[in-house]
């Protein structure tokens, strides 16, 4: 499923009065859901519930929570789960700011998960607009982290 | 003062790979900042899957999140491989398919007492005897390039027996006559075994075998995490990787922070 009908699948839950919506397309399952999420608490750091076998690349985007509270753009997703840091080392300057304008390629974050550091870049040209998880928290796989308009 | 030696024989490397040499084309370097690092620049600028590094000295060697690794010619063998993946290519797990990769050359010199503490520490004998550092940036060719970053202590070495003491193990403790050539050849060889299994099912495919050497299974292990200490009874791991630990919160999968064995 493309981001331009995902947008506007998001858009339609947002401005109707339905509080979640499942879409199955294929093989591809999308679940969106409008409340405002709760941060992540620590036990989901280590609770997380069992992910799909890696041998089959999970076609399920996770539910989009919080859709009122994204600013439009395109979304950069975590590829795999694990812990996001902004910065390439402790103490060292984060790779990215709100505001700031990125070119494809620029890296924004590193997300680490069993000595493996998993450097994500800008898939679009853009503006950082939204900076979607804190330093050091847990991410899931398909979670959104950035949106670049 | 000996004279350090640090010659390394490329085609002593090719000869011992055999019918699997094309797949590979390694190099070598005398000294470097860290071979992860320059294979990472020649991963941007379009180098193979397959690439090699050795560095005979690495003067910015690298440990996870900038720590340090120790290393010294013919002490160690440090040594970067470049591999590319698909986009679609989960990568949980591949760090500690490298693991296995590692144990399984070395036990094919006869060395026993091998295990891997979770998640890719080699030990022998309970002692580290090497450690792996995967970094994966994503090409503009639609790929992403995996940089397997691998460090292993050849000989005891009297400047690390000083600053860490008995805290490591050398290959030399129970084979003394094997060369980097050899050994790096060997892991090689298990590495391209290794990685076309991951490409093609999953690290799921690789778990069974990642258990056979668990180091710290049915042990009582603290888990250090932001600050945090839990603890708790270690398990297995899941199809991602993740190490399950039995505590009182319940069954925790950990995919970062440190796990240790609790001293009695």
């Amino acid at each position: 499923m493309d981001l331009r009908k995902l947008k506007k699948l998001i858009d339609l839950v947002q401005e109707s009065g339905i509080s979640e919506l499942e879409v199955t397309e294929g093989e591809e399952k999308v679940r969106i859901a409008k409340h405002l999420a709760a941060p992540a608490p620590q036990v989901s750091y280590m609770t997380a519930p069992p992910a799909p076998a890696a041998a089959q690349p999970a076609a399920i985007v996770p539910a989009v929570d919080a859709v009122a509270a994204l600013p439009a753009g395109h979304i950069v997703k975590s590829p795999m789960v694990g812990t996001f840091y902004r910065s390439a080392s402790p103490g060292s300057e984060a790779f990215v700011k709100e505001g700031q304008n990125v070119s494809a390629g620029d890296a924004l974050c590193l997300i680490e998960a069993m000595k493996l550091m998993n450097e994500i870049e800008a898939d679009v040209a853009g503006t950082i607009k939204a900076i979607l998880v804190e330093n050091g928290q847990p991410v899931e796989y398909g979670q959104p982290l950035f949106v670049i308009g | 003062m000996p004279q350090e030696q640090t010659t390394f024989d490329l085609r002593r490397v090719r000869d011992l790979l055999g019918a699997q040499a094309g797949r590979f084309d390694v190099d070598h370097l005398r000294s470097c900042d860290s071979t992860n690092t320059q294979l990472l620049t020649r991963a941007e600028r379009g180098s193979g899957a397959g690439t090699v590094l050795v560095a005979d000295k690495q003067t910015a060697g690298r440990g996870r999140r900038g720590r340090q690794w120790h290393s010294a010619p013919n002490s160690s063998l440090t040594f970067s491989v470049l591999w590319r993946f698909t986009r679609e290519q989960r990568l949980e797990g591949l760090s500690l398919g490298v693991g296995i990769a590692i144990v399984r050359a070395l036990a094919g010199f006869g060395i026993s007492e091998l295990s891997l503490k979770w998640p890719n520490d080699i030990w022998l004998r309970g002692r580290k005897l090497g450690g792996v550092l995967v970094e994966v940036v994503h090409g503009t060719h639609g790929d992403m390039a995996t940089v397997i970053g691998i460090g292993l202590n050849l000989q005891r070495h009297a400047d690390w027996d000083e600053t860490l003491g008995q805290a490591y193990a050398a290959l030399d403790e129970s084979q003394a006559d094997l060369t980097r050539e050899v050994v790096l050849a060997a892991i090689l060889r298990e590495l391209l075994a290794v990685l076309d299994v991951f490409s093609r099912q999953g690290f799921a495919a690789l778990v069974d075998d990642w258990m056979r050497y668990h180091a710290m299974l049915g042990s009582e292990v603290s888990i250090e995490q932001s600050g945090l200490v839990r603890s708790g009874r270690c398990g297995g791991i899941d199809a991602l990787g993740r190490l399950e630990v039995d505590t009182d919160e319940g069954l925790l999968r950990i995919f970062g922070g440190e796990v240790s064995l609790r001293r009695a």
